[in-house]
């Protein structure tokens, strides 16, 4: 099991009207949607296996991290020098 | 029948808590009346809306439905008629291993013959008419689905209730409208030129139906059933996967143009809802509270068991039966519930009914009532007017 984690007590955050949650793994940083694929589940009150997947709170259904991450929609965050975080 | 004041209107169905007169000596019919009694007192506890406003207005017809005497009028009756109706049917003596009940129920469901109704109606000349009439049977409880599960779900009780209300979400349709289950029952009803409101066809409902309602609703109605409930959602979950996938096959063969939503919603959702009562509410409670919680369990899916058979068994049987009858007319041809005209049962005293004609389900019509004696005994028959 790689050292990843899920941000499921930050605040909501919301980008073009999409609602993501972060997602740590290997040291990076990832907004994901907060829509589970099979049926629109809060993916981000869900938890991570030891397969390395991400587990829907509605139906239990597991995806793997690897394709999560590679998947639509998916933000890989940047570390930017703080005079440039404004146009992220 | 107890329709109220003469000159009141018929009040508009979801408020229509009519309930028949038992006749001396006609013990199909008394046992009828009785769970037809119970029906109303389950359905009294429900916020019901007409689809579209009564030609009087709503509120006068809500009021009287809702009035807190003729309420708690009606909840007096139900300790007795439980206890007469519906407890006896429970047997506790079924064991308490519930790990090991599981793996049989499941084994026995999944290797179970094709749903029978289905399979014979793929053969019936008129299973149009059939169909509607397993539509209109299985309405009592659908057409507000889960409101009665819903019950289970308040209080407070730890992990299981959350399993239990992520499962009530998908009962609701993730608060989408057009999404939640008894809606999209409601398009299957209309897909078959039925009406869809809430309670619309109760003078056809047989004892079998309302039976089945009055179970699931004595299961949630009353919270120290809440194991008993669990057994209730092991067993429907499970069982209920595999019917609705078969109904949902037969709609895709024989009624394309019928919206079959519903059916293949619970073909996909009720396997995920059956692993989440075996994994996340059966074995918890059970690991917590040890075997008598099992036993519970296992009471509940049995009790929930026997009155899906009853109530396929029956719905089959009369199905079977009309199409043996000698003179009938097909489908619905009047106003079922304005006059609903006298039930008669195959015990009731037909003779004096001879050549009157006796409408059956949503099926259709006997040309001749004394025809009613060869149908099974929970078949309820309406004397047309």
């Amino acid at each position: 099991m790689s050292g990843a984690w899920i941000g499921r007590d930050l605040p909501p955050i919301v980008r073009d009207g999409v609602d993501y949650f972060v997602v740590s793994r290997d040291d990076e940083l990832f907004l994901v949607p907060n829509h589970c694929p099979h049926r629109g589940g809060p993916l981000k009150f869900g938890y991570l296996n030891e397969r390395d997947e991400l587990v829907c709170p509605m139906h239990g259904n597991a995806f793997p991290l690897d394709a999560l991450l590679n998947g639509p929609g998916v933000r890989r965050l940047r570390e930017l020098p703080a005079d440039a975080a404004d146009g992220l | 029948m107890n329709a109220g004041p003469i000159s009141e209107p018929t009040p508009p169905a979801v408020y229509d808590s009519r309930v028949d007169v038992a006749v001396e000596g006609d013990a199909a019919l008394a046992l009828y009346v009785k769970h037809q009694t119970l029906m109303r007192a389950y359905q009294a506890r429900y916020v019901l809306l007409p689809s579209a406003a009564p030609g009087g207005g709503l509120r006068g017809p809500m009021q009287r439905h809702y009035d807190p005497a003729r309420v708690q009028a009606l909840d007096a009756l139900r300790p007795g008629l439980e206890a007469e109706l519906i407890a006896p049917m429970l047997d506790e003596g079924r064991g308490s291993d519930a790990g090991a009940y599981i793996v049989a129920m499941l084994a026995d469901i999944r290797g179970g013959p094709e749903n029978p109704f289905t399979a014979w109606l793929a053969a019936a000349p008129h299973r149009d008419d059939h169909y509607r009439n397993f539509l209109v049977q299985s309405s009592p409880d659908l057409l507000a689905e889960a409101s009665a599960s819903a019950l289970g779900v308040v209080g407070e009780f730890g992990e299981p209730q959350s399993a239990l209300f992520r499962i009530l979400i998908d009962e609701f349709g993730y608060g989408a409208h057009g999404k939640k289950h008894s809606i999209l029952y409601r398009a299957a009803m209309r897909g078959f030129g039925l009406d869809d409101e809430y309670n619309g066809y109760w003078p056809l409902f047989d004892t079998e139906a309302v039976r089945l309602h009055n179970v699931i609703h004595w299961l949630f109605q009353n919270p120290g059933n809440v194991f008993r409930q669990i057994g209730f959602l092991l067993y429907a979950e499970a069982a209920y996967q595999r019917s609705t996938h078969s109904h949902y096959r037969y709609l895709t063969r024989f009624n394309p143009n019928v919206d079959a939503r519903y059916f293949g919603e619970h073909a996909h959702i009720d396997v995920h809802h059956s692993r989440m009562i075996v994994d996340e509410v059966v074995s918890p409670l059970v690991t917590r509270f040890g075997a008598e919680v099992g036993a519970e369990v296992i009471a509940g899916a049995e009790l929930t068991r026997t009155v899906f058979a009853k109530a396929g068994d029956h719905l089959l049987g009369v199905s079977r039966a009309f199409e043996a009858a000698a003179g009938v007319s097909w489908g619905i041809d009047h106003d079922v519930r304005d006059p609903p005209g006298r039930a008669v049962t195959p015990s009731s005293d037909l003779e004096p009914l001879a050549g009157r004609r006796v409408q059956v389900g949503a099926i259709g019509a006997l040309n001749d009532a004394r025809d009613l004696a060869a149908f099974p005994p929970a078949t309820i028959g309406r004397v047309i007017p």
